[in-house]
């Protein structure tokens, strides 16, 4: 053998020594190390057979989902309520064996990267990705019948559903019964993972307790078995292999909206429950088994007080004009304006229609009359929480301006928050720079704590002017002067800045974040971020101020005077990202965050959509006030046509 | 000797009663002095009450709520009078619910008199259970003690009033009223649905004085504009005009800008807020906007600057930096009428910096003139509101316009015009038995012009001009009176000089055609009538013809005339109370009272200084005028004031009439007013709609308005000849040049007078 060919076989050893070194996963997801092969590890072979694409999709079913948790599948879905999975496996040996199997599934869409790729460590909230296995947590691994040494490959086949808290964690407890609600499954691509190791339990024990059986913790903290098989010790292993499936599950929340309106207990008393409840809408059982939505009741504080001029007008149709509205602010004295609160409703199912016909949702703010003064706010909530998804509604909410621009005083709001319930079990995760601030209301010298509930993402569209720059904000609003002999006194001007957007409204895009200093550009005043190709002005009032916001100029014409309009909010782990558009697939970026700036929330969420009238002290910079905008002459509707969360 | 000694201790004696007589005069007089500096400061009670008596401040709790309730005591949720929650005493509970009131909270109002609560209290007995009224001073001390017994009746819940008068000796701005239930006899009590009311007089409110400050300032730095100095004033550059400021850097100041706050407002200086443009040489300058409030004195009150430090300015270019600096509630304390307001802008870095067109504007939008709100929607028991009778707010009346598809004038022949009525134009309405509906009558180059409705073409027409008539100047008024009671009215016409009745006789004819010919008209009469006198026209007393009150203003004297037999006989005279005549006075006459079938005279006037409000009837027996309102009418002028105009109305087809009010001080103030068993009463405020262009009639700056049965016999119109003044200043007294207004041209609009709810 020559030098050349003998340097040949050199670098071919050396290649191979290197190769067999390398804790090469895809091999190990190839499925074959010493002692078996793995393969046509397959999931959902039960559903949609026909259908031999990769991604399947599966709509939530919400029957029952309030007890139960959402169930993927149902049996109403499925006959028998699973999803079936097969794997073959080969045995090398020379004797039969048994192996042990585990599947996991995880949801690939909202998660943390398992790796951080500074560290190079577990990344530290890849405990929160949603991941799970067999319900029942006392099965660990699944041992096979005997698989002979026949050289042949022998199918496997066995059965799993997603269910909610599928690590059955305690905080989701209650007097001993799971409400695995609490922890719904997310929306989003699903993935799994199947785990087969030798059946010995000198094999097993490679494996730890808490990666067998999911729902206990590494110390005080749970581990991800994908990272653990992956990038951990077990895609060192010797004795496992894991093979990821070829299918994946697209998991779609589509809420029926026909399917009647629940009305939550606490806001009206039985009496009044009784008296206006219907088949379709009511606090039954019925409905609070189907129902996707309940009527909402704002919660208003007494500091919003309006002391509102007694005028009742049609706004957006009925010719009311900037002069009128200077008349009416310049010349009413105090003893004639109303006192009041922006209202709620005082009985229920007045204002909000499940209509199950059409599968929309109506809403409307109640007229006025003589003597019966009231802005009443109305909106829907979902019942069923959830966490991260792209929240997609399409809507005709109410135009916001008349002919003449002039605002009819109502803030359109597309917004999701805390679901709410008894204990500690849906706070966000630790504040580790001083905390949060602890109430969502108390004013700069609110204690801090460490975790907190509330969370809130927001649309709200209203006429208001954005914020940034800072140099121009607020804009100077000339005072009216009340001389009646003199009229260009009271019909003052509004500044050019605010005239170069008369047609438009603000999509104001807020994250509440409670005032969290934990991200490395938590800032105050105006700063910028950019995403794609788009820039964004931030804003924060000061350090205690416990939200962040952007706003847009859109034309109130587009968003709210064509049949309808899509607004979507896409909530990350690490970012949250707003869209409007005419159609479902022509949307624009309009806002967006990221965990740089901003504390993104992580607990669970419902959805609120709603038409209120805002006290415009809280939008500092308003061309209009609130108080010198006429009652409603007439119902103010708005309809909701579709809600999808993926 | 002895003499002499007398004479000495008298003249000591003398000496020591001048020192003593010197000195208490001198000590009187510096308590005197304080006394009254003290009174103007710090009480909120005259001594001379003026104004009818109003509810200055106003509150009700529900319990629902306690927002604001400092201590509610126990709060029961087993009974209630309305919603679910009520304050509770019982056995171990001798105090209840106190509500608090510093004094200096109290808005508006310059004498306060008494105070009434009243509350649902529920209970089996109440044993010596008292309602409590103390006032104390700042450190709690207890000034003034007084309680009303609680005595409820037999029913479940009973609604019971407390009455407490205010001593005007412990009515300081610093003290503060305290109520509360006394369980005193250790009862078993409840207590909901609490009223409290604190009354007294709120002169001025009425007042159409207003001195209407000018807040919103704009400086181009131009010529002829108020600046302190003109000392940085340049032309290399300007956003608008020539001229713009210049601040050369390292510390220059800008041109400033001064007013004092008694020009700049009545009230408390709150707010600033500014705009400039500015075009700094290189970009980032380091500026303050400054806002600085220095006394009499030149020291500094006050002084705030907002720094663009931290913002981004481009170099070469003009942009726009605002800012809004707030004047903190213990600096407004120190703020005087004779502080002057300094604007300007500090260039603090090196950087040159151009400015121009400064926006100014002071204060802000928070308060309205005026009480509290009298209409509280808050209260769990209120779903509905009861309009009352006398207070704000009333119900809104909108009347519907009637197209006339013209602008200023009535009637459009070809290229002649017709009706180009101006406000001080004397315009009447007039009978007609011929033609069936009232017609329109006016002075025009001394001749008279006549309009009626046609109602196929839903237009006026014109029914002719007279011939010239000397008498027909622009000062002469116009009287329209039936005399002979046939339907149709003869036309009075009054100047200085003489005075005439005519008789018109327009062509009777039903198409839409305009009259050009002229309009026959004959004198019926010709001689003096007194025209300081004050006229007005009637069927005073019942017999079918019209007569004419004439009031001598100067004596009150009056005389009841008719025109019999080609001249004016005397029906009746007699003397009106002082002052009740004058050229503000307020006068209608009518049927307002329900079943009364006699003439009322209604005039509300200003008896040196004071509202008053007085109705008469015609008593047909004495032939004289009797006074029907009496002590218990005092509510009279809180409908009526002297200044308004009164017309005489039938919006609800019933027997009685109504009136029209107009009120134009600061507020456009049109009500109907209707009268019951109970009296007068405020039945709605009057507002527009269906006019084009967002052209109320309320925007006008000058108003005249004329009610009659214009389209119709049954039911009454009101023509609104409207139109604004294009002088530079107008206060509302004279105008020498009408419009000016490009987007609310002069017109004339008409209105059905009707309920529309």
């Amino acid at each position: 053998m020559n030098s050349k060919t003998l340097c040949l076989y050199l670098i071919l050893f050396l290649t191979c020594i290197i190769h067999a070194c390398k804790p090469n996963s895809s091999s190990k997801l190839a499925g074959e190390n010493d002692f078996f092969v793995l393969s046509d590890f397959d999931v959902l072979t039960n559903y949609q057979p026909e259908n031999k694409k990769e991604l399947k999709s599966i709509e939530l079913d919400y029957f029952n989902a309030m007890d139960e948790g959402f169930i993927i599948p149902t049996g109403r879905q499925i006959s028998g309520g699973y999803f079936t999975f097969s794997f073959s496996v080969k045995n090398k040996s020379d004797k039969s064996q048994k192996y042990a199997y585990k599947i996991y599934y995880q949801n690939e869409s909202y998660k943390f990267q398992e790796i951080d790729s500074l560290t190079g460590k577990e990344h530290e909230y890849a405990h929160e990705n949603f991941y799970g296995s067999w319900e029942d947590s006392t099965i660990e691994f699944k041992i096979t019948g005997s698989i002979p040494a026949d050289g042949e490959f022998h199918q496997i086949s066995d059965s799993i559903r997603i269910v909610g808290n599928p690590r059955n964690e305690e905080m989701c407890f209650d007097h001993g019964v799971n409400k695995r609600w609490k922890r719904n499954p997310r929306v989003g691509t699903y993935g799994f993972l199947l785990a087969v190791s030798l059946s010995d339990s000198t094999s097993l024990n490679t494996i730890p307790a808490h990666i067998k059986n999911i729902c206990l913790q590494d110390g005080n903290k749970y581990q991800s078995p994908y990272y653990f098989f992956n990038h951990g010790n077990g895609a060192k292993s010797k004795s496992v292999l894991t093979q990821f499936s070829k299918t994946s599950l697209k998991v779609i929340a589509r809420p029926d909206l026909g399917s009647g309106m629940y009305i939550k207990g606490g806001h009206f008393n039985e009496d009044t429950l009784n008296a206006y409840s219907r088949s379709d809408c009511a606090s039954d059982t019925a409905l609070f088994r189907t129902a996707a939505f309940a009527q909402f009741i704002h919660y208003i504080d007494a500091s919003t007080n309006l002391e509102n001029i007694p005028e009742i007008k049609d706004v957006l149709h009925g010719n009311y004009t900037k002069r009128d509205y200077n008349w009416n602010r310049s010349f009413y004295s105090r003893e004639d304006l109303i006192s009041t609160t922006p209202r709620t409703a005082s009985v229920p199912c007045q204002t909000v229609y499940s209509d199950p016909v059409n599968n929309k949702i109506v809403i409307h703010n109640p007229k006025s009359e003589p003597g019966k003064w009231r802005k009443e706010n109305v909106g829907i909530i979902s019942r069923h929480g959830m966490a991260y998804g792209k929240v997609r509604v399409k809507a005709k909410l109410t135009e916001l301006l008349n002919k003449d621009n002039m605002w009819n005083g109502l803030t359109n709001a597309i917004w999701m928050i805390n679901q709410e319930g008894e204990g500690d079990w849906n706070l966000r995760r630790a504040c580790r720079k001083e905390g949060y601030m602890a109430t969502y209301w108390g004013g700069r010298n609110d204690k801090r704590v460490n975790r907190v509930g509330y969370s809130e993402i927001d649309f709200e569209i209203l006429k208001t002017p954005a914020y940034c720059p800072e140099q121009t904000f607020p804009p100077v609003y000339k005072l009216p002067v009340p001389n009646p002999y003199d009229e260009a006194s009271w019909n003052v001007s509004w500044p050019d800045e605010i005239m170069a957007h008369d047609g438009d409204i603000t999509v104001a895009c807020t994250n509440w974040d409670m005032a969290c200093w934990e991200p490395e550009k938590f800032g105050v005043g105006c700063n910028t971020i950019s995403y794609k190709d788009q820039t964004f002005d931030l804003h924060r009032w000061d350090h205690w101020y416990r939200a962040l916001t952007e706003k847009t100029y859109a034309p109130d014409d587009s968003l709210f005077g064509s049949d309808y309009y899509y607004f979507e909010i896409d909530w990350r782990p690490t970012e949250i990202i707003w869209r409007i558009g005419p159609e479902a697939d022509r949307m624009r970026v309009v806002g967006y965050m990221n965990d740089k700036v901003t504390s993104i929330p992580n607990n669970q969420m419902v959805m609120i959509i709603t038409q209120e009238f805002h006290n415009t002290k809280w939008w500092p910079g308003s061309p209009y006030q609130q108080s010198n905008i006429p009652f409603p002459l007439n119902d103010i509707f708005g309809e909701i046509y579709e809600v999808v969360i993926e | 000797m002895v003499g002499k000694g007398k004479s000495i201790v008298f003249l000591l004696l003398s000496i020591i009663v001048v020192i003593a007589g010197w000195y208490f005069f001198n000590t009187g007089k510096k308590r005197e002095k304080k006394e009254k500096e003290s009174s103007v400061e710090n009480f909120v009670q005259q001594n001379q009450p003026t104004g009818p008596l109003v509810t200055i401040f106003r509150k009700e709790y529900d319990l629902e709520k306690l927002d604001g309730i400092v201590n509610p005591g126990l709060i029961s949720k087993s009974v209630a009078c309305s919603g679910t929650q009520s304050s509770e005493m019982n056995p171990e509970i001798e105090y209840g619910i106190n509500l608090e009131f510093p004094l200096e909270n109290i808005p508006g109002g310059s004498n306060l008199l008494e105070a009434k609560i009243s509350a649902a209290v529920l209970t089996e007995d109440a044993g010596e259970a008292q309602w409590v009224l103390e006032i104390r001073d700042q450190a709690q001390k207890i000034l003034f003690w007084n309680s009303v017994l609680i005595a409820p009746g037999k029913h479940n819940w009973d609604t019971l009033e407390f009455s407490f008068a205010l001593p005007i000796e412990h009515l300081n701005s610093s003290h503060s009223l305290k109520f509360y239930p006394w369980n005193k006899s250790l009862k078993s009590l409840w207590i909901d649905n609490i009223n409290l009311r604190l009354i007294g007089t709120a002169s001025g409110i009425r007042s159409s004085n207003r001195d209407f400050k000018k807040v919103n300032y704009f400086l181009s730095y131009e010529e002829g504009e108020e600046l302190t100095d003109e000392g940085c004033i340049t032309e290399d550059i300007a956003r608008t005009g020539n001229r713009s400021t210049f601040l050369k850097g390292n510390d220059s100041y800008s041109n400033s800008f001064t007013k004092t706050i008694r020009e700049i407002t009545e009230d408390t200086l709150r707010r600033v807020s500014l705009g400039v443009w500015i075009y700094p040489e290189q970009k980032n300058p380091f500026l303050m906007l400054v806002v600085t409030i220095k006394n009499a004195s030149g020291q500094t009150v006050f002084w705030e600057g907002r720094s663009s430090e931290k913002l981004e300015f481009s170099a070469k270019k003009w942009q726009k930096y605002n800012a809004e600096i707030a004047i903190p509630p213990d600096k407004r304390k120190e703020i005087k009428p004779d502080d002057e307001v300094v604007i300007y802008l500090w260039n603090r870095s090196p950087i040159k910096v151009y400015a121009d067109d400064l926006e100014i504007v002071y204060g802000d939008e928070l308060t309205k003139r005026g009480l509290l709100p009298y209409a509280d929607m808050n209260l769990s028991s209120r779903e509905n509101y009861t309009f009352d009778r006398l207070h704000g707010p009333f119900r809104i009346n909108y009347l519907n316009n009637i197209q006339l598809n013209n602008t200023g004038y009535l009637v459009k022949d070809g290229n002649q015009k017709f009706g180009n009525f101006f406000p001080t134009d004397e315009i009447i309405t007039l009978n007609s038995a011929i033609i069936q509906s009232d017609l329109l009558l006016s002075i025009s180059n001394n001749k008279f012009e006549l309009f009626r409705w046609c109602a196929e073409a839903a237009k006026f027409i014109f029914l002719g001009q007279s011939n010239p008539f000397a008498l027909l100047e622009k000062s002469t008024k116009l009287f329209s009176i039936d005399h002979d009671g046939d339907g149709s009215s003869e036309v009075l016409a009054v100047n200085e000089t003489k005075s005439s009745l005519y008789k018109l006789n327009p062509t009777s004819s039903s198409s839409c055609s305009n009259t050009l010919d002229n309009l026959s008209c004959n004198v019926v009469w010709e001689g003096e009538f007194d025209s300081d006198n004050y006229l007005l026209v009637n069927d005073f007393n019942g017999d079918g013809k019209e007569d004419i009150l004439s009031v001598d203003i100067s004596s009150q004297k009056w005389d009841l005339i008719n025109f019999q037999n080609k001249g004016w006989v005397i029906l009746a005279s007699g003397n009106f109370p002082v002052n009740c005549f004058s050229r503000t006075s307020a006068v209608s006459a009518g049927h307002f009272i329900p079943s009364n079938k006699n003439t009322q005279l209604l005039i509300a006037y200003d008896d040196n200084l004071k509202d008053a409000c007085l109705v008469f009837e015609f008593n047909k027996i004495t032939n004289s005028f009797k006074e029907i309102s009496g002590p218990k009418d005092l509510y009279l002028t809180q409908i009526f004031s002297s200044g308004m105009k009164l017309f005489n109305t039938n919006v609800d087809d019933d027997v009685q009439d109504e009136l029209l009010i107009f009120n134009r001080n600061w507020q456009f103030d049109m009500k109907l007013i209707d009268c019951d068993s109970k009296g007068f009463y405020v039945s709605s405020s009057v507002d527009f709609k269906g006019y084009q262009n967002s052209c109320n009639p309320k925007y006008y700056e000058i108003v005249k308005p004329l009610v009659g049965k214009f389209t119709d016999t049954n039911h009454h119109n009101i023509l609104m000849v409207l139109n604004n003044c294009a002088d530079k200043k107008y206060d509302g007294n004279s105008c020498s040049t009408y419009g000016g207004s490009p987007d609310l041209p002069d017109q004339i609009q008409l209105y059905d007078l009707k309920l529309y709810y």
